[in-house]
């Protein structure tokens, strides 16, 4: 493993300001007005403060917590997708590729199509993308489907075409968002191979999963956010103990008071 | 390497840095507008040629209307109406597109970090090939009436650029601001029916009654529809200065539109 930074945050914040992002209706507005006049304080809403990490490039990092916490905003914040509102973050590499279920894809092109255009997205040229093709076809094993459109194709089988061309297109930081889950146990574990061989080439790999399973087994270090914060950061097999055992506890102190 | 400045740019430095940024996504620009092409016609029966038919029977429809049924057509009233229809066409096209894009490729806009204004530019380009082959086949489809291709059609070409520019501006503003209000969406499909009676589409400015004709030359497409109606139906040069004011302020929506996308396009992901 090398020592070489891949993605270096430092005081990271974000901030939903809730004005904006909420879906409201000029009824609501009206209504919210009415109640009371001068609620203009609490539209913010910090969904990542102070965040601080370092990742190295060949590492393959787990971010573990509760929904909400603000998994996936650190992801798109690492992927440039959404900016700082403090501190920064800042990414070495020529681009990241963030994957989420149900990956941007144009429903009503071919799997094939949906390749090429997935590829401008990440500035390869049509000819890399020839050339890449037949691998990521191969290893999506979606063989004739390839060429139906994206909008007949079941979860998984979106996924693994996702997967396939991010991990084909031979991304500095790989980012994955709840991807593998919804993958078959053997695509699961074919794709947990190619993750462990891209952190071999010296690539960056930071995953969102539910799996604690699957993060011990893959990942060399897991990042605990709560409510927007870091709460713990080390070796993977450490930090999902101590969340899977939190997680019991808080199960147990809920279980008297909610029992179903 | 994508490390972010830590010397904060001038307003204006930034614009330019963004400018150079989208020049080199013109793949992507390109890509996107041939396969929202593509996904056009994939779904229908006669495919690319809605293309000829979409104009053809929008003109059948006016004709039969003003022509035919209130008898207040001129002289070849079909070539009259589509000289004006088609590029007013692109421009309600390339808009609605770009708001509907925007707000479509909101997910893609999660994912990866790309200029928002690949979106808009994307559509409107599309339209763009579009419109040209409809300006085309305008040429060829004028013949059986009479009318044949003059040398005066080569200024649609400079007529064609006024128009992009003023649809531009109008496009970026309106599709950065449909995701903040996603009324505007839904609005505008009035509010182009209006503008369209209001501009001289099935009329010409000439028409309209003396009194009148100052508010309707205020209209920034009305000297250019009628630029595209005198070089291509009546083989006329039309006068300069009324339309270098027309593209000045075509230049100056574009200017406005743009900035507005790009000062908000950074909240765009939060939004979806």
């Amino acid at each position: 493993m090398t020592t070489t930074p891949a993605i270096v945050a430092r005081g990271l914040g974000v901030r939903y300001n809730l004005r904006l992002t909420r879906r409201r209706t000029l009824r609501r507005f009206l209504a919210e007005a009415w109640r009371n006049p001068r609620s203009h304080s609490t539209s913010d809403f910090w969904a990542l403060r102070d965040v601080d990490f370092d990742i190295l490039s060949g590492e393959s990092v787990a971010i573990v917590g509760r929904n909400g916490s603000g998994k996936s905003t650190l992801l798109m914040a690492i992927a440039g997708v959404i900016a700082a509102d403090s501190g920064r973050i800042t990414t070495f590499g020529r681009r990241a590729t963030l994957l989420t279920i149900g990956a941007g894809f144009e429903p009503e092109l071919s799997g094939r199509e949906n390749i090429y255009l997935n590829g401008a997205y990440l500035r390869l040229r049509p000819r890399d993308i020839d050339r890449l093709l037949e691998p990521i076809i191969e290893f999506s094993e979606l063989g004739q489907f390839i060429d139906a459109p994206v909008k007949d194709y079941s979860t998984g089988m979106r996924a693994r075409l996702g997967f396939s061309i991010a991990a084909h297109t031979n991304p500095e930081i790989l980012l994955l968002d709840e991807v593998l889950s919804v993958g078959d146990t053997a695509f699961q574990e074919k794709s947990r191979k190619r993750l462990m061989e891209l952190t071999g080439q010296a690539q960056a790999v930071v995953v969102v999963s539910h799996s604690l399973d699957f993060i011990v087994k893959t990942c060399s270090r897991a990042l605990w956010l709560e409510r927007g914060e870091v709460l713990r950061f080390g070796p993977a097999d450490e930090v999902v103990d101590e969340y899977a055992s939190a997680a019991a506890a808080s199960n147990a102190a809920a279980a008297p008071e909610a029992p179903v | 390497m994508s490390e972010m400045a830590l010397t904060p740019e001038s307003a204006l430095a930034q614009q330019v840095r963004y400018v150079r940024e989208l020049a080199a996504e013109l793949p992507l620009i390109r890509y996107l507008a041939g396969s929202s092409l593509r996904v056009e016609s994939v779904n229908l029966w006669f495919g690319f040629l809605w293309w000829c038919l979409d104009p053809l029977l929008m003109m059948l429809v006016y004709t039969l209307v003003v022509s035919v049924i209130l008898g207040r057509g001129t002289p070849n009233y079909p070539l009259f109406v589509m000289s004006a229809m088609l590029p007013w066409n692109f421009f309600v096209r390339a808009t609605r597109n770009s708001i509907a894009d925007t707000r479509a490729k909101t997910r893609n806009m999660r994912q990866v970090a790309f200029p928002r204004a690949v979106v808009p530019l994307a559509a409107s380009l599309a339209e763009l090939v579009r419109a040209i082959a409809a300006l085309g086949l305008f040429l060829v489809f004028a013949i059986p009436f009479g009318v044949y291709p003059s040398p005066t059609a080569l200024l649609a070409l400079p007529l064609l650029a006024a128009l992009l520019v003023t649809t531009l501006g109008i496009a970026f503003f309106l599709s950065a601001f449909n995701l903040f209000v996603r009324d505007t969406e839904r609005a505008m499909g009035h509010v182009f029916r209006l503008w369209m009676f209001l501009a001289p589409v099935l009329y010409s400015t000439q028409q309209v009654p003396a009194r009148f004709r100052l508010v309707f030359e205020l209209n920034p497409f009305a000297e250019i529809l009628e630029g595209f109606r005198s070089v291509l139906f009546l083989h006329q040069v039309p006068a300069f200065w009324p339309l270098a004011a027309a593209t000045a302020g075509g230049l100056v929506a574009l200017v406005l539109g743009f900035t507005f996308f790009v000062s908000t396009e950074r909240a765009f992901a939060k939004l979806a």
